[in-house]
């Protein structure tokens, strides 16, 4: 199972990815329509956001799997191996999988709330639909709390510090 | 004081589970919505929370974030750094410590490349450490120069940490990077004079090259620079400068910056869909490490604000009856112990938002207040226990060098990162002279 | 009913914004001596219970027991909020004064918050007229083309449909940042003295003004119709009566530390631009055939709020045009 939502946050990685790419061509973009053809564009500021909203919600997972987000490593390289390790999976069980789960949860309802409402976005001039926004956040989410689960069932993987 | 609002017992919870070695962004967010809930209630909690993350990813500022990342680590998985490094050997390599001074000086041009650390540092080292092993370098230079020259990647524009300090204490994060030019001159130049001293004075910290090398005619060795050094150098100066001069706002030079990267790629021949998507990927992990502490030090300063944790901290600084300049070292004390401990992105994120208030009222310019605060910050890098450069040089260095020799190595430049903010402390024109200036 | 009040306010603005310091700050405290602490408000700035953007989101959430909030934010959601939150072309502060609570405006946003969003709203503060800080010099409705404008509410849906522009909404920390890194080429954010708080003078080159996209601009004090319904009665008619002094009080303090922003600005390296006056009355006119092609749109869609708003808001206006000549006022 854990290799399954492994493979799952690897997706969403791939997915955060191509909208790093996205996010680059989008402000070129803009910047050419703005500054050499004095036309910007009223979308490129809101797509430009939930673009890098896509991008750290959805690397989110695959940050956790690869160990990734940063942690100080003093106590825990002071104990034996298997003592933290319990210790981890203590606080991921009782405290991190329910902090995450209440904010999935959040996300899954602010979506389905928006998507019921027809929501438009509420300053931006362009007035996009909120709602595929809010999916991307809850899924992103949902991925950070499989991978949270997961980390409950299986240490995390070891890769090279970048 | 008699009852100390719930506020004063946050700061105990997220240390302790950061010091337990939980994700520092995971412990902010938990510590968050556990003190979130005795205020709203498990459901509201999760919610009011929840709203942070879309503000945070709204923030126009902070896009320029994965932008910076992929920029640098577009340059990094290319062939551009061999071709500067030779070209920075042949200038310097005659030099005493002269393979030292060629990596600091690829360190600080391709410092302007990124805005990271670890992208300038692990590039830097993959090139330059086998050189000096090879010359048979002292393991501290060798250490020394590979984590302070990377963590130049911070300090000379384009810099992450300037991008969040900005967005945290709504600085202008263009004034900000104008004004980090000039101090990390400053620290650049003394680098390079604490390596000249230090080999002049203890030549056998490093051999001299065989002179060979470099017996190449001048013409030959300006070609050989100027076919390396130039195209970057063009891509990087017109990115910084655009953002210095007020041309285009910050996310858009980034955005022509990583576009640029991978055009400068095409143009010498080394790219490929591999690297590009390397590259993508490695920006997407470190853009989500950084946001994920950033949202998470959202959730934390609103429920600590929500808590009443404002107060405490007025009523606590009060009590000390601090002037102004004894509030300004207390705050960049707590900056430098904190980044022993911490990493940068927490104690921006955690500091910043308590510090700023005090600022106005006690005649701090927050300027210059900042810039001391991205100096100080610059240490976090090697002070241990928390020392990502060593972390990242551990990665790539021999198995041979030891960690007491890479915490050695570091102390000399740790010192000129000090003394680069004394310098700031006494004459703050090396601050504020320069945004002054682009803002004419 | 209970009898106290004790209720979280979240604001949009920041602590130290004009937004905060002469409108809430005084409401509060005003309140809570005329009451002897009976109706407390416990204001919290914006970023603390919401991001600022979302802050009408926490108080029907429950986050917050209350907002003080300006309706130009939820502009998109309901088009009959931009005739609160600053009407492209609309009143200014006196006559909106009137219109609020001698002209059934102030009732009418009242029944509409309570018929489409539950909500109890009074008038809490009002400001005056707005400038633009540009890196273009704009004299007349063509120099709008093709420039990306910070607006919020209808004007930025006007320049979108009317002028040719590129409007994009930027939150308050950032509005220095974007205007001087040229990330906009122009910015209304608000009046000459919070302007000058925020350094705008120093950001770009020229100052537009009158920016008369927004002669006068309400705030609103908003909360749950079953919460203000269980207030007893004589504290509803001290909140109001504190609501109605702060509104006056706000204004005059907001006008006066107006003029000494100027002041600064006159003082600072930044060109005063002043509009040919075909740009007023481009602006007036758009505004107005915006509010009426929404108003036709929502009535087609069985929505009747925005038609009875506009007309009670353009009837006053052009009752006030028509028939103020005897006054002589400058
Ligand atoms: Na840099
Ligand atoms: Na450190």
């Amino acid at each position: 199972m854990t290799y399954i939502i492994g493979r799952i946050s690897g997706v969403f990685g791939a997915v955060a990815a191509l909208a790093s790419l996205a996010l680059i061509l989008v402000i070129v973009f803009e910047v050419t329509s703005r500054y050499v053809l004095h036309a910007p564009t009223v979308w490129a500021f809101d797509v430009a956001y939930m673009l890098n909203g896509a991008i750290f919600v959805f690397a989110a997972a695959l940050t956790l799997r690869l160990n990734q987000h940063v942690s100080v490593d003093i106590f825990s390289k002071a104990i034996p191996e298997k003592v933290f390790r319990a210790m981890e999976i203590v606080v991921y069980l009782l405290l991190i999988l329910p902090a995450i789960s209440l904010l999935t949860y959040a996300g899954w309802s602010e979506f389905f709330k928006s998507w019921a409402t027809g929501e438009v976005e509420t300053v931006s001039p362009w007035q996009p639909k909120i709602w595929p926004f809010r999916f991307v956040l809850a899924i992103g989410l949902t991925a950070l709390w499989l991978q949270v689960l997961a980390r409950i069932f299986a240490p995390a993987e070891n890769t090279t510090q970048y | 004081m008699s009852t100390l609002p719930l506020a004063a017992w946050m700061f105990p919870a997220a240390l302790t589970m950061i010091f337990v070695g939980m994700p520092v962004s995971l412990s902010l967010i938990v510590v968050a919505i556990g003190f979130s809930i005795p205020f709203f209630g498990a459901e509201l909690a999760g919610l009011q929370l929840y709203r942070f993350i879309g503000s945070v990813a709204a923030n126009n500022a902070l896009a320029a974030v994965p932008l910076f990342i992929f920029m640098g680590a577009v340059l990094e998985n290319s062939g551009i750094g061999g071709r500067v490094f030779n070209a920075m050997k042949l200038w310097l390599g005659r030099l005493p410590g002269g393979l030292a001074l060629a990596t600091m000086a690829m360190c600080a041009i391709f410092a302007a490349g990124t805005g990271i650390v670890g992208a300038v540092e692990v590039m830097v080292g993959l090139l330059a450490i086998p050189a000096m092993v090879a010359n048979k370098y002292d393991k501290g230079l060798i250490s020394g120069t590979i984590c302070a020259g990377g963590s130049l990647g911070t300090m000379i524009p384009p810099s992450i940490v300037v991008i969040i300090y900005a967005s945290v204490a709504q600085m202008p994060v263009g004034d900000m990077l104008a004004g980090t030019l000039i101090p990390a001159l400053i620290m650049v130049t003394l680098f390079f004079g604490y390596i000249l001293v230090y080999c002049i004075l203890k030549p056998s910290a490093a051999p001299k090259v065989d002179p060979a090398e470099f017996d190449i005619p001048l013409s030959t060795k300006l070609w050989i620079t100027v076919k390396a050094i130039i195209p970057p150098a063009i891509l990087v100066t017109s990115v910084v400068g655009s953002i210095l001069m007020g041309i285009a706002a910050v996310s858009e030079a980034a955005a022509v910056g990583a576009a640029g990267a991978v055009l400068l790629t095409i143009f010498y021949g080394d790219f490929s869909w591999k690297g590009t998507w390397q590259a993508a990927v490695k920006t997407i992990v470190i853009t989500s490490m950084i946001m994920l502490i950033v949202v998470g030090g959202t959730m934390f300063t609103s429920v600590f604000r929500l808590q009443g944790g404002g107060q405490l901290v007025n009523d606590m600084v009060r009590a000390l009856d601090l002037g102004p300049t004894g509030l300004l070292l207390l705050f960049l004390g707590i900056v430098f112990v904190m980044g022993a401990l911490l990493d940068w992105v927490s104690v921006v994120l955690i500091c910043i938002p308590l510090f700023m208030p005090f600022l106005a009222p006690a005649g701090i310019d927050p300027l210059w207040f900042g810039i001391l605060v991205i100096i100080m910050i610059q240490t976090s890098y090697l002070t241990p226990p928390m020392a990502p450069s060593i972390f990242y040089l551990r990665g790539i260095a021999p198995k041979d060098f030891t960690t007491v020799e890479m915490y050695k190595g570091v102390v000399p430049f740790v010192i000129c990162q000090v003394i680069t903010g004394i310098v700031v402390y006494f004459w703050p024109a090396t601050a504020l002279w320069l945004p002054a200036f682009f803002l004419q | 009913a209970q009898q106290s009040v004790k209720f979280r306010m979240t604001q949009f603005a920041g602590d130290t914004s004009m937004f905060y310091t002469l409108t809430t700050t005084p409401f509060v405290e005003r309140l809570k001596s005329m009451t002897g602490g009976k109706a407390e408000f416990t204001p919290f700035p914006g970023g603390v219970l919401a991001p600022p953007l979302e802050a009408y989101k926490a108080v029907e959430d429950g986050i917050a027991d209350a907002g003080h909030l300006t309706p130009l934010y939820i502009v998109n959601r309901d088009p009959v909020n931009s005739f609160y939150g600053g009407h492209p072309g609309g009143m200014p502060p006196e006559m909106m004064l009137h219109w609020l609570y001698n002209g059934g405006g102030a009732a009418l946003l009242a029944e509409h918050r309570r018929a489409t969003m539950k909500m109890h709203s009074i008038p809490l503060s009002i400001g005056p007229a707005e400038i633009w800080h540009s890196h273009v010099k704009i004299r007349t409705a063509a120099d709008l083309k093709g420039l990306k404008f910070r607006a919020a509410g209808a004007w930025a849906q006007i320049l979108n449909e009317y002028f040719g522009a590129s409007a994009t909404t930027v939150a308050g920390g950032e509005v220095y940042t974007m205007l001087e890194r040229k990330g906009v080429d122009v910015v209304e954010w608000s009046g000459p003295a919070e302007n000058a708080k925020t350094g705008l003078q120093n950001a770009a080159p020229y100052i537009i003004m009158p920016g008369p996209h927004t002669n006068a601009f309400m705030f609103e004090l908003i909360m749950p119709a079953a919460k203000w319904d269980a207030i007893p009665n004589d504290l509803k008619i001290q909140i109001e009566a504190a609501a109605r002094i702060a509104t006056t009080e706000t204004l005059f303090a907001w006008t006066v530390e107006d003029m000494k922003g100027m002041e600064i600005m006159r003082n600072s390296k930044a060109e005063f631009i002043t509009p040919e006056p075909s740009l007023t009355t481009d602006i007036r006119e758009a505004g107005r055939s915006w509010a009426m092609k929404r108003a036709a749109e929502q009535e087609a869609k069985g929505n009747p709020w925005m038609k009875r708003v506009s007309d009670s808001y353009y009837g006053f206006y052009d009752n006030w045009i028509k028939n103020a000549a005897y006054r002589a006022v400058d």
